[in-house]
């Protein structure tokens, strides 16, 4: 027989309270999930590949663009509008335009085949049809580059008077005119037939890539030049820290003509490179050859003179005595002087080896820019329509949309209009664009399931290993991941300790008392204290006065620093307070003692404790001998600003109440019983907390931990304070060295979504990021959550089982 | 009922401490011990000695003072804030209360187990070599060692001897409560202290936890706080009755539970009153 089930006995079955808490329940449950699947959708949907629609309008102009949703779909057709994406456009600032449904003629539009979406680096994508694929001849346009320098050396020669111009020679006369044809042989770009486009645009890539990579070695190159200015230019000034500001005027004064000094030299490099170009052009032509060896020589010998110049005035800079001062003796002022003669050295050389890597990077850019695609673009809202001779198309099939006729080497697109009888055409607008601006292209009307897959995950490859392009509006997160993950886990590093410590004090040791009960409510309390709070507090404290500290020592954030008798003084009187405090605590006391001594004791203790604070704050905050550690840097703060590790701070700061209070009151669900056994077994306080009490209270601090990072990752208000900028070029922790970059400023996921969707003029464009980041940043905290939970519950079942 | 009477109004009392002890050589000798929680006193000026190598019963009804005196041998009353002591006490000869004692040391050399069964949240070994290893010791070989020589005098060893990385956590209470005394004496303590061990367990349970006190007399000294007179009677071999924290009568378990010299006492045994 079958038993009755209990469970049906006990559903309450009569009651009205289910249908009211089950009602609650259900709303609440809605809206949750509502909140996840808008999310889930917008962001699922920000990167898919959509299909490019052409649509005709009744003043006679075209639209194409992603449709981005039909409004108003019940209405009557007049109220109706669709939006659309029209990527690059002239005419709006706005990348989602909305159109009225009335001014459309086509409904549906024309998905024509051939349109292309280009998206670029820069600027929004552009869809269009491909009309001309061209490349520039490079090598030429580095002859002209080359050439151009003997003209612009006469020329300067010319309006500075020291020649006139009415002294040129055969070869100078000629000279403009040369040059002049050879920039427009130059300018003419090569064609690629149309056969051969898919294959000439495959090969721009890859020399486009090669090229890009060239650049950036050069750029690399650059950089380290630059890092060895800075710091030979720091070693002067810590050089200079023992001496006057006149020397420090000396030593800038030296990098100022070692400047030009090696700019000098690279123009009379150049120079000689310019006349052997048109030595070899003119090989031929012996008076014109003469001329130029003339000229040559000129220019040369004025190029030398002011080179000659500079190398004096230098000389003289490290000879002059004005920096010296009266208490130098022979032997340290003829040091300074091989020092700031070793100065001037390096400086010139890398000053003119910087001027050669420019140079060379002139050269990669005119390559780079040699590869050119030509677009006609379907948004063409400005181009009037011209009529023209509509037999040329009557083969053509279209009966709505693009045709095309081949011009000469190249393609010409035309628009046949469905609204008015037989077939009107449309000339479309053209633009150029470079192949190193394209970061990727495809046939949007083209693709199947799979390409559409394929570039989908290939836009979510960029979104999570990318750096940004245009200011955010596309590309990558990667760099705020970056800085939320590692800002997290400083800030977590810094909290744990102190939270964890602080409670173990308040619950463990200190003994119960009035004192206690008031900072424990504080603590409480400051938990709930709004974080932007926190943001000022980090950005006056932290960056400006422990920050400028650092920087700059006391004096930059205002603060007198003792007499060097005073300071060792107080800093003897703060240590041997420590020392007896630490001694006082530490030294085995007996619990049974008279209370007007523990009284007189605790008195003595609290003065103690009075001079071991006042003392070491004074005697770190006026040190006599501390100069700052980046004073070499300053104007420009180095930590004195918001940047990684202030904002670390701060939210350990701000995370910190709460990790205290749940390791409070994780501590404080440890029973009684379980410490009686340890301290019978002959444990002390420490070895009991050690081995039972934090062993035991482990999953709750795990939750304080949880809470904690929960919040780093999530806060933003606090950190665009102290550190978090927009856009970063640089990460806080990468493979350069130091590796970890306190005193970079970084990009944080919250704060990306924030400045990406308020700070921006078109939230349309940012709306796919906005949500792609949001679901990013869900997805973090979750990991991170739920990981945390399944710690905490691994931990929970190794601990505890069953009690009897 | 004059004894009690004078209790109530404030007196002190002389113990009826019989001749048979005196006999004994004390491993804790306790003098005129009193004790204050705040202003109220709960001992007063207790004097015994301890058997040693015998078992030593503390009987009364709830609130005499039993476990107070109890948890004063190994200053477990330290732990309560506001408690003061007058009087002496001493571990063979050594004063347990002197100010330049090391209470830590002094815990060390003594063996507790509680009313309710406290393993700690952790394994079986770990549970039963933590005084050894609070003492430093690591080295795996004698750990072990000791552990199977503490299980195997708690007669657990047979129990848990395949499970000995589980949590202690798993076992049943009686099991429990045998861990926690395995831990009490895995360092070979001079006095073992119990504190009601069987006052959370089921009969068989309590049953096997006696068997293991009967085993342990000789060994160790041990003294057990206990409500429940059959248990005294069992398993001790001198029984002391206190009283609203005095002591009244102290001497062998046979005389005390058959030939009491106080009425009070023989009440008490009897049941008719406490």
């Amino acid at each position: 027989m079958k038993r009755p089930s209990v469970r049906n006995n006990v559903t309450a079955s009569s009651d009205a309270m289910i249908w009211v808490s089950g009602g609650f329940f259900v709303v609440s449950c809605t809206l949750l999930f509502l909140f996840i699947g808008h999310i889930a959708y917008h962001s699922l949907h920000a990167h898919w590949p959509r299909r490019v629609a052409v649509f005709e309008k009744t003043d006679g102009t075209l639209l194409a663009g992603e449709i981005h949703g039909y409004h108003g779909e019940s209405l009557p057709h007049h109220e109706q509008s669709i939006s659309l994406r029209t990527g690059y456009n002239r005419n709006s600032t706005q990348s989602i335009s909305t159109m009225e449904m009335e001014t459309v003629t086509a409904i549906p539009p024309v998905y024509p085949e051939n349109v292309i979406a280009v998206e670029l680096r820069e600027s929004e994508p552009m869809f269009g049809l491909i009309t001309q694929v061209a490349q520039l001849q490079h090598s030429l346009q580095t002859n002209v580059a080359i050439a151009r320098v003997f003209l612009s050396e006469i020329e300067s020669a010319e309006a500075k008077g020291i020649v006139a111009k009415k002294d040129r020679n055969a070869f100078e006369e000629i000279l403009p005119s040369a040059l002049a044809s050879m920039i427009e042989q130059a300018d003419e770009p090569i064609e690629i037939p149309m056969e051969r486009w898919d294959e000439a645009i495959a090969d721009f890539e890859q020399i486009v890539e090669h090229n890009q990579h060239l650049i950036r070695l050069k750029q690399m190159e650059l950089s380290g030049i630059d890092k060895q200015l800075s710091a030979s230019r720091k070693q002067g000034i810590r050089y200079a820290v023992s001496r006057n500001q006149s020397f420090v005027n000396t030593i800038d004064e030296i990098f100022r003509v070692a400047f030009e000094l090696g700019a000098a030299e690279q123009a009379i490099y150049d120079v000689e490179a310019s006349a052997r170009f048109w030595r070899d052009q003119f090989q031929s032509d012996d008076t014109i050859s003469k001329s130029i060896d003339e000229s040559t020589d000129r220019i040369k010998a004025l190029l030398k003179q002011q080179r000659d110049q500079l190398e004096t005035e230098l000389n003289t800079l490290v000879k002059q005595d004005s920096w010296v001062s009266p208490s130098d003796s022979q032997k340290t002022t003829n040091e300074a002087r091989e020092f700031l003669s070793e100065l001037a050295k390096t400086a010139k050389s890398a000053y003119s080896q910087q001027l050669r890597v420019n140079t060379d990077l002139a050269e990669l850019d005119i390559v780079r820019n040699a590869f050119r695609i030509e677009l006609t673009l379907l948004d063409c809202e400005t181009i009037a329509p011209t009529h023209s001779d509509r037999t040329n198309y009557a083969d053509s099939d279209v009966k709505v949309g693009i045709v095309s006729t081949r011009v000469g080497q190249s393609l010409e697109f035309l628009w046949r209009s469905g609204s008015t009888q037989g077939a009107t055409e449309f000339a479309l607008a053209k633009k150029q664009i470079l192949c190193s601006d394209v970061i990727r292209y495809y046939f949007p009307n083209k693709l199947g399931w799979l390409g559409k897959l394929q570039l989908y995950s290939e836009r979510w490859i960029e979104f999570l290993a990318g750096s940004p392009r245009r200011n955010g509006l596309a590309g990558g997160v990667f760099p705020a991941i970056w800085g939320t993950v590692v800002m997290t886990i400083l800030m977590s590093i810094m909290v744990m300790p102190f939270g964890v410590m602080a409670a173990i004090y308040m619950r463990e040791y200190a003994q119960h008392s009035m004192m206690l009960s008031i900072v424990r409510v504080t603590v409480h309390n400051l938990a709930g204290v709004p974080s932007i709070v926190y943001g000022v507090f980090g950005l006056a404290f932290f960056s400006y006065l422990i920050g400028g500290f650092i920087d700059g020592g006391p004096q930059k954030v205002g603060l007198e620093p003792l007499p060097i008798l005073s300071w060792i003084i107080l800093s003897s009187a703060t240590m041997i307070s420590i020392l007896w405090l630490a001694y006082r605590t530490l030294k085995p006391q007996s619990k049974f003692l008279k209370p007007s001594f523990v009284a007189a004791n605790r008195f003595f203790s609290f003065g103690l404790l009075v001079t071991a604070l006042v003392g070491s704050f004074l005697v770190v905050a006026k040190v006599p001998f501390f100069e700052g550690l980046y004073y070499d840097e300053l104007p420009n703060p180095t930590f004195g600003k918001g940047c990684l590790l202030w904002a670390s701070f701060t939210m350990a700061l701000l995370t910190l109440p709460i990790v205290i209070v749940t390791t409070e009151e994780a501590l404080s669900s440890v029973p009684a019983s379980l410490k009686e056994g340890s301290y019978a077994c002959g444990a002390t306080k420490w070895q009991t907390i050690r081995r039972l009490v934090l062993p035991y209270a482990r999953p709750g601090i795990i939750t304080g931990m949880i809470l904690s990072v929960a919040r780093g990752a999530g806060e933003v208000a606090p950190l665009m304070l102290v550190g978090v900028i927009p856009l970063a070029s640089d990460l806080p922790l990468d493979t350069e060295y130091p590796y970890l970059h306190g005193s970079r400023s970084f990009m944080h996921l919250g704060y990306h979504i924030y400045s990406l969707g308020l700070q921006n003029p078109d939230i349309n464009a940012a709306r796919p990021m906005v949500y792609a980041t949001i679901v990013l940043l869900m997805l973090i905290v979750f990991v991170l959550n739920s990981g945390a939970i399944w710690l905490r519950s691994k931990i929970n079942r190794q601990m505890k089982t069953q009690q009897f | 009922m004059d004894r009690v009477k004078l209790i109530s109004s404030g007196r002190m009392v002389p113990a009826e401490t019989h001749e048979a002890l005196l006999e004994n050589e004390f491993v804790l000798s306790i003098e005129n011990f009193s004790l204050w929680y705040g202003s109220k006193q709960v001992l007063h000026q207790i004097s015994m000695g301890i058997p040693s190598g015998k078992v030593t019963a503390l009987i009364g009804p709830s609130g005499c003072g039993k476990s107070t005196l109890l948890r004063s041998v190994n200053r477990m009353n330290d732990l309560v804030e506001s408690v003061d002591v007058e009087g002496e006490m001493e571990l063979r000869g050594e004063s347990i209360y002197n100010s330049s004692i090391n209470v830590i040391e002094l815990r060390k050399r003594m063996g507790m187990v509680f009313q309710k069964p406290n393993p700690f949240p952790m394994s079986i070994f770990e549970n039963v070599v933590y005084p050894l290893r609070i003492d430093g010791e690591s080295h795996k070989g004698r750990l072990m060692e000791a552990c199977e020589r503490a299980l195997r005098e708690a007669a657990l060893w047979d129990e848990v001897k395949d499970r000995l990385s589980e949590s202690g956590l798993k076992l049943s209470g009686g099991q429990q409560q045998r861990l926690c005394i395995a831990r009490a004496i895995v360092s070979s303590p001079e006095i073992l202290l119990l504190d009601e061990p069987c006052s959370a367990l089921d009969p068989i349970a309590t049953g096997k936890v006696e068997d293991l006190i009967e085993r342990l007399k000789g060994e160790y000294s041990i003294l057990i706080v206990t409500h429940n007179m059959q248990q005294a009677s069992r398993i001790s071999d001198y029984t002391a009755f206190l009283y609203l924290g005095h002591l009244l009568e102290y001497g062998p378990t046979s005389t005390i539970f058959t030939r009491p010299r106080l009425r009070e006492t023989e009440d008490y045994i009897t049941g008719r009153f406490g």
